[in-house]
């Protein structure tokens, strides 16, 4: 009998933060869509992260993923229509769940992806790599899996503001 | 013995800030403050408890701003060193966060940037207000006016 090999297929979520930066995440690291929620602008703060909304009596940032990797300046959300996911995190699996929000253009696809749509991040798409735990095809483009803790963490917080 | 969470909050713009208590020296009135015109941002000084002490007014993202709005009616004098240093705000007011039952949150890491005064946040009134420490906002406004005095001297 021969065996056949059957490509692992896991859901994921794909993300679009705009200005062409797409990735994904696994199915299980959204929690939540929210449609122009109320946000409050925080000073002093930095710059692609100088939001934040509250949800289920927790004030969770709302992240610019784009302004932060490609060093845009934050456009202020307009008032109405723009699409805030709540995402959760964890820094290691005996810790507590953390939230937090992701400024997004769209609201998230679901998709099913397998082992065989594997490939690397182009070389134009340099600044995904220190997030970036893995990379597929799809439709063409190349898509980073992102880690959503280190997204959130301190230690890539202070690699970006030395590197901008 | 547990430490009595007691704040100040100045409300400015719309933006609401809290600062603890115990580096607050006092709280005057606006009309207490002799207005000059200076280029470096202070927009007067108050002559009071033995000291001359600058007066700043701040917008809703804690630059600072070169005239007084119309809405300030008060003015917080933080402790400081060399001499005390007044904020201006619209309201102020005594608050005792267990009292309240006000829980603040840590700034998250990815907001935090060096410097910045503000150090944690929580809902009050259905807003965000902003926790800073009266010395980080007093090494706020001198790292804001350290540019401007420099502008002044050349």
């Amino acid at each position: 009998m021969i065996e056949e090999d059957v490509a692992e297929t896991s859901r994921a979520w794909l993300l679009d933060f705009g200005s062409g930066l797409q990735a994904a995440v696994g199915h299980h690291e959204m929690l939540q869509v929210l449609i122009s929620p109320t946000l409050f602008d925080i000073p002093c703060v930095s710059p692609y992260c100088n939001e934040v909304l509250i949800h289920e009596e927790r004030i969770l940032p709302v992240l610019d993923v784009s302004s932060m990797l490609l060093e845009k300046q934050q456009v202020t959300s307009p008032p109405t229509g723009y699409v805030i996911g709540i995402s959760l995190y964890q820094d290691d699996p005996t810790h507590p769940i953390h939230y937090g929000g992701l400024h997004l253009a769209t609201t998230p696809q679901s998709i099913y992806v397998s082992d065989n749509q594997a490939c690397d991040i182009l070389a134009h798409q340099e600044y995904w790599k220190p997030l970036a735990l893995s990379c597929f095809s799809h439709e063409g483009v190349a898509i980073p899996v992102i880690d959503m803790a280190y997204l959130f963490s301190e230690a890539f917080n202070t690699f970006i503001q030395s590197s901008h | 013995m547990e430490r009595i969470p007691l704040y100040v909050l100045l409300v400015f713009d719309g933006r609401y800030l809290f600062i603890p208590q115990e580096e607050v020296e006092s709280v005057e009135i606006i009309a207490d403050v002799q207005i000059t015109r200076s280029s470096t941002s202070v927009i007067g000084w108050f002559f009071g408890h033995g000291n001359e002490s600058p007066v700043f007014c701040l917008a809703k993202d804690l630059s600072l701003l070169s005239e007084i709005p119309k809405s300030r009616e008060y003015f917080v004098l933080l402790k400081n060193e060399q001499q005390p240093l007044g904020i201006t705000c619209d309201e102020v007011e005594n608050i005792n966060f267990k009292r309240e039952h006000l829980h603040p949150q840590e700034l998250h890491p990815v907001m935090r940037i060096v410097g910045s005064p503000v150090r944690q946040l929580l809902v009050y009134q259905e807003k965000i207000a902003c926790v800073c420490s009266g010395a980080a906002l007093v090494k706020h406004l001198n790292l804001q006016l350290e540019p401007l005095e420099q502008s002044e001297t050349t």
